[in-house]
């Protein structure tokens, strides 16, 4: 047990990569991920997230680099003895086996005693609530109750990682929120470190104790959600993660010249003369009605709480939010706005 | 499936599964391909020299009666082809427009009479319409005068042959107009379209697919079809398909039969080489491709349907547009009666008191049957049709369901080859088969044997029973082996607890099919079985040719017991 102490990596992936003939779908990927975390791989279609993920499980061979599982080198290994589950997508539950013999059947793989499964089975189903559904057939059970199978069904064996790809696709929003905190307190109790792909970034910022963001077959940038929203690396970071206004411009004096004008940089960001980036700011750090620049309002969105405000300054598209109530934007009107410099973020282009 | 370049050399790649179609496709080269290709080549041979030579050629073009024939012959196909097809669309779009649950039984009442081999129906048709049959008491009753000569003519070889191939035409026919979005017709009436015009200008053109499928089917299969004319038709409706069974079995002259044989063929190709230009092959097996038409026959196409719609708009000023759904029906289920008559009509001439063969029966007994059951040549024959049937099912399930899952699973562009290449001995009419099987046969040994006809059989059931073991892997979730593997289990164990368990009903399906198939099938056991080895249906072909006997009645009232019961076993099996 001393390779799995505190901190320990339970997964790496070092320098991997995947061709199909020309195309990468992979390009060169190290990775690695702490013991009991739940991580997000978050991108949008084509990235490379459910490459990466099918990599680690083993259900397409590595082009090149490595995959070490819990220490162990698995990069040859076949599934069946790889430390993994993995809940697919549309949950690929056996359609001619009870929920119960789901359940049960990687124990029978393990060659475990029929008490011993039956025991293990119930106590799993449980877990995720569904005691009552063990002697029923996946198809007469709803999306979120086979969803819970199939998380059932990779917990049963306490595996070292579950990889989850897209799991909540095929649930509709309410029980999406509902899904997204059972997973979380299955993940506190058992402990279980996970891999989860998707390409909803509010799934990923609600769920996973780190989010890998991934663009065109590469990692744009790992860190907590946090880090991600307040610290985006790049641009694409800074677009994926959260809604932001971007100006894009060139550095020149200690300031980005956009469309907009010149933009002072923050006082954390010191690029060089003439490269080229752009200033971000989040819709809650610009304030409407006061401020040296002047947009016109071209949209307004009730959200509740708030409204989101989109205004149009330079041709720049900038999206503002202000709380709903006591505040009337007309489209049309001519509003004015800013924002506080240290609120702003620079990030170079790539 | 893990057959990625792997520069990393860890492991080597593995086989693409195409490679599990190799025996199939072996097996269709060594008994189509090669004994086709022989076929032809001896018939441009001279048989002493060996050189290439016309002579045979020459001989039949110069004959009167082989020209006749063949004009004769594709006349006859064509004719049948058309009443196939109108008939086949009332019956079709009668079957689209009803409930669902109505449907699946109406369709079962199609589906049936696919598997009665036109031999029995026709038989049928020679008892009900004979001179003193039921079919001219009632003409009479209804005060019908003068005499009644409804067999052994063209009229009759038609209605046989259209009615041996009615089923196909409508089921090739029916997956297209139940593809056709309903929602497509009220569409065009809110944008101002009659109920005629929705009909003419979108539901027609969108099921023509489907249609010329269907045509393409029927012509193919009734060129090389000889048992109706033998059976319904007099002289002057000879068909190819009898000359090539007259020069083998009486003049032992396979020159001449393998002319007729390579005429029939190039015949075949051409027309499927021009149907697939023009509409593409791949909507014959039910998957519909929208080949756009050219320009100028798309003009010509719209002005027929104009033309259409403004009769039947006609029609209904005149008040008689509302006839349109009841003659539908009452048409369609008068075809499928119609259909469904040789099935029932046998057990009450089988279970006859009389000596002779009639309908309706007069009294009542079991002396047919004890006759069957008691004769050797009866009971024989039925024993070995059945032991053929089971090797044919066993063989064709195996070599099918190899070759399927490899299609289904390769990463190569040789599927679509693989694909056509197994529904060749249905593109290939039976009797040409027939004829080159029996003359590689002869030379290994194999004429008049049941493992000869077995080998054939198994042959002319491989498009039905790929079908089917393809549409089972093509509904398998092939990610439930990659769930079962991450789960811990090994290669055998997915295929052992998860994959076999999903297809089982697929196999039972395509092996009873396959069974079915052998089990009344003629031709190839007429020209392997060659006289010795006598299946049921060869020996029921010698005994109507000789004289027609109500033991006959009872045999066909036992193959339509079993072929009904094993129908709606694999039926119920088939993945839908």
């Amino acid at each position: 047990m001393s390779n799995r102490s505190a901190g320990a990596h339970k997964l790496v992936v070092q320098n991997l990569a995947k061709f199909y003939g020309d195309v990468v779908a992979l390009d060169h990927v190290t990775l690695e991920v702490r013991e009991g975390e739940l991580m997000t791989l978050l991108g949008p279609s084509g990235s490379g997230k459910t490459t990466l993920l099918q990599l680690i499980a083993g259900l397409v061979d590595v082009s090149v680099g490595s995959v070490i599982i819990d220490g162990e080198d698995c990069t040859t290994t076949p599934i069946n003895s790889r430390d993994i589950g993995v809940v697919f997508q549309n949950y690929a539950l056996f359609p001619h086996m009870t929920v119960a013999e789901n359940v049960g059947f990687p124990l029978l793989m393990r060659k475990i005693p029929a008490q011993d499964i039956a025991k293990r089975v119930s106590e799993v189903l449980e877990m995720v609530g569904l005691s009552h559904a063990d002697a029923r057939f996946p198809q007469q059970l709803s999306g979120g109750q086979q969803q819970r199978v199939a998380l059932a069904r990779c917990l049963v064996y306490k595996p070292a990682i579950i990889l989850m790809d897209e799991p909540f696709g095929a649930l509709d929003a309410k029980l999406r929120e509902t899904m997204q905190v059972e997973i979380k307190r299955i993940h506190r109790e058992s402990g279980t470190f996970m891999i989860f792909v998707t390409h909803d970034q509010e799934e990923a910022l609600a769920l996973s104790d780190r989010i890998c963001l991934m663009e065109a077959g590469r990692i744009a940038q790992i860190g907590t959600p946090q880090e991600m929203y307040d610290r985006p690396q790049n641009r694409f970071t800074a677009d994926f993660i959260g809604r932001s206004t971007i100006f894009d411009g060139q550095v020149h004096n200690g300031a980005v010249e956009t469309a907009l004008g010149a933009l002072t940089l923050p006082d954390d960001a010191h690029p060089a003369e003439g490269s080229k980036g752009c200033i971000v700011v989040r819709p809650e750090d610009i304030k409407l009605g006061q401020g040296a620049y002047c947009g016109m309002i071209v949209e307004t969105v009730f959200n509740g709480a708030e409204q989101r405000v989109m205004l149009s300054a330079g041709g720049i598209d900038v999206t503002a939010t202000a709380p709903a109530r006591g505040n009337a934007f007309t489209v049309g009107e001519e509003v004015k706005f800013g924002w506080n410099t240290r609120d702003a973020r620079y990030v170079p282009n790539d | 499936m893990k057959n990625a370049p792997q520069p990393n050399t860890q492991k080597r790649a593995k086989p693409d599964a195409i490679w599990l179609a190799g025996p199939g496709m072996a097996f269709v080269a060594a008994l189509l391909i090669v004994p086709a290709l022989a076929l032809i080549l001896l018939s441009f041979r001279d048989p002493s020299t060996g050189v290439f030579e016309l002579t045979i050629y020459r001989k039949m073009f110069s004959a009167g009666i082989y020209v006749q024939t063949l004009a004769n012959t594709f006349v006859i196909a064509i004719q049948v082809t058309i009443v196939c097809l109108l008939v086949g669309y009332v019956v079709a779009a009668w079957l689209t427009v009803m409930p669902e649950k109505r449907r699946r039984l109406a369709i079962w009442l199609v589906l049936l009479p696919i598997w009665i081999s036109p031999l029995l129906k026709n038989f049928a048709w020679i008892v009900l319409l004979a001179r003193k049959g039921i079919v001219a008491q009632i003409l009479t009753g209804m005060g019908y005068e003068g005499e009644i000569n409804l067999l052994f003519g063209r009229g009759a070889v038609i209605f046989g042959m259209a009615h041996a191939l009615l089923p196909i035409a409508i089921l090739t026919m029916l997956p297209t107009m139940l593809g056709i979005d309903r929602r497509l017709m009220s569409a065009s009436q809110t944008l101002g379209a009659t109920k005629s015009q929705a009909f003419w200008r979108v539901f027609l053109p969108l099921s023509m697919p489907g249609v010329t499928a269907a045509g393409l089917l029927v012509f193919i299969i009734a060129i090389g079809f000889f048992i109706t004319p033998a059976l319904l038709g007099s002289p002057r409706e000879t068909m190819i398909g009898q000359l090539m069974i007259r020069q083998v079995q009486q003049f032992f002259n396979m020159r001449l039969a393998g002319a007729l044989a390579t005429l029939l063929l190039v015949v075949t190709l051409a027309v499927v080489f021009v149907y697939d230009r023009i509409f593409g092959l791949s909507a014959v097996s039910g998957e519909a491709t929208q080949k756009r038409s050219a320009a100028r026959s798309r003009g010509i196409g719209n002005m027929v349907l104009g033309a259409g719609a403004a009769v039947t708009e006609l029609l209904g000023r005149f008040g008689l547009g509302n006839l349109g759904p009841r003659a539908l029906s009452i048409t369609a289920m008068t075809v499928v009666t119609l259909l469904i008559i040789p099935v029932i009509a046998f057990p009450p001439m089988a279970f006859s008191g009389s000596s002779f063969l009639e309908f309706p029966p007069k009294s009542f007994s079991t002396q047919w049957f004890e006759r069957y059951l008691t004769t050797p040549q009866w009971t024989g024959s039925t024993l070995r049709s059945f032991a053929i049937a089971f090797a044919t099912g066993i063989l064709a399930t195996l070599l099918a369901g190899l070759a399927a899952y490899g299609i289904a699973r390769t990463k190569t562009r040789l599927g679509s080859v693989t694909f056509m290449l197994f529904l060749l001995p249905m593109i290939i009419p039976n009797i040409v088969i027939a004829v080159a099987l029996f003359y590689i046969f002869a030379e290994v040994g194999l004429v008049a044997t049941n493992m000869g006809i077995a080998l054939g059989h198994a042959l002319t059931a491989l498009p039905i029973v790929f079908v089917i073991m393809l549409t089972t892997f093509k509904g398998y979730d092939w990610r439930l082996g990659d769930a079962a593997a991450t789960l811990g289990a090994s290669k055998m164990q997915q295929i052992r607890f998860v994959m076999l368990p999903l297809i089982r009903g697929g196999a039972i399906s395509a092996f009873l099919f396959g069974l079915l198939h052998s089990f009344d099938e003629l031709t190839i056991a007429l020209f392997v079985g060659a006289g010795v080895k006598r299946t049921l249906p060869t020996k029921m072909w010698d005994d109507i040719l000789l004289s027609v006997s109500p033991t006959l009645a009872a045999a066909s009232v036992v193959i339509i017991l079993l072929v009904t019961l094993l129908f709606v076993i694999a039926e119920r099996a088939r993945p839908k």
